[in-house]
């Protein structure tokens, strides 16, 4: 082959290349900055002092992260979260914590813990909130309340159940997952029809993200 | 002139040493070192969740400082009113992680979740404790 005509084939080759690396990062970066900027903020997918019922206290509300033992996925799995979930259930990228007390039947208080947690992925996200559910049913024999299938639309997709503590207190959780966002939620009070219906109505708002 | 040089620096060597001396003195140097903490009596500043385990919150009120005791409800009933809680009263209940101290547990049956939220077993204010304040 002529030299000069390898030369020039060689620095078309190179800007080709070049060109292409281009393009694949543009495109990847886009992706990323389209991802990030259409999934709402945590504390939107998070309860709101205005939803809860009157006569509720608000305890606060704001970020967390995995060194905090007041909400349930931190590093140190007191929860006691079992199988391949337990390795990468403190491995989210953000975390976002409520704390509220709601009255029942206006002479009791059940306490609301609402976490939503942001991972890498979506199997991740449902690999936790399966777990959070197989707690519930496989240790503590608890009851399935709901079981909501993901639907075509994005909407949030998860389960409810209950079980009831060596106090006599009922722990009511949910667990959904909305793209790669994890919503927990839990409603801890006595073990009476009130407290289930306050779950399940703050369950249904949860749902509605 | 040498004597005026002498006696301008045996003055400016004296205002040094007296502005030593009264540095000194002002900062307390001769006194010996005081202790860098106090025991203080106060009440909690959080009630809340302290910790899960088992798929179960836990609950506690929350002090400032370290080493927690002499435990008492400042609410309706006083601490004899803790004594129908499912921890009995208030002065067995226990501490949330033994090397800190600051979150005393509080009971759930007989005791917070038979408590409206507006009840004074809610109130942060009404639980006091002993601790270490650094």
């Amino acid at each position: 082959m002529n030299p000069k005509k390898y030369a020039v084939r060689l620095k078309l080759s190179g800007l080709a290349v070049l060109i292409l690396i281009a393009i694949t990062a543009g495109s990847v970066s886009a992706l990323v900055r389209d991802q990030t900027q259409t999934e709402p903020p945590l504390v939107e997918l998070a309860l709101h002092s205005y939803e809860l019922p009157e006569g509720s206290e608000w305890k606060g509300s704001g970020p967390t992260n995995v060194d905090d033992v007041t909400q349930p996925l931190n590093k140190t799995n007191s929860i006691g979260l079992a199988g391949p979930a337990s390795e990468f259930l403190a491995q989210y990228e953000e975390a976002y914590k409520v704390g509220a007390i709601v009255a029942i039947d206006s002479k009791y208080g059940a306490y609301v813990g609402n976490y939503v947690y942001r991972y890498a992925n979506q199997p991740q996200a449902e690999a936790v909130a399966k777990a959070v559910i197989d707690l519930v049913l496989q240790t503590h024999q608890g009851k399935l309340l709901r079981d909501v299938p993901q639907t075509a639309n994005g909407g949030v997709s998860g389960q409810a159940a209950m079980f009831v503590g060596p106090e006599g207190d009922a722990i009511y959780w949910f667990a959904g997952v909305k793209d790669r966002t994890l919503i927990l939620l839990m409603v801890n009070g006595m073990d009476t029809a009130s407290t289930s219906a306050s779950f399940e109505s703050l369950a249904a708002l949860m749902l509605q993200r | 002139m040498k004597r005026q040089y002498q006696l301008l620096v045996s003055v400016t060597l004296a205002i040094m040493l007296m502005a030593t001396m009264l540095g000194q003195a002002l900062a307390g140097g001769n006194e010996p070192p005081q202790p860098l903490g106090f025991w203080s009596t106060h009440t909690a500043y959080q009630v809340g969740v302290a910790f899960w385990a088992d798929g179960q919150p836990h609950y506690a009120a929350f002090f400032s400082g370290l080493y927690g005791y002499n435990q008492h409800y400042l609410g309706p009933g006083g601490d004899a009113a803790t004594c129908g809680s499912s921890a009995g009263c208030i002065s067995n209940w226990t501490w949330y992680n033994d090397v800190d101290r600051n979150r005393l547990l509080l009971p759930k049956g007989g005791w917070l979740l038979t408590e409206p939220p507006w009840g004074p077993k809610w109130q942060a204010s009404n639980y006091q404790a002993t601790t270490w304040i650094d």
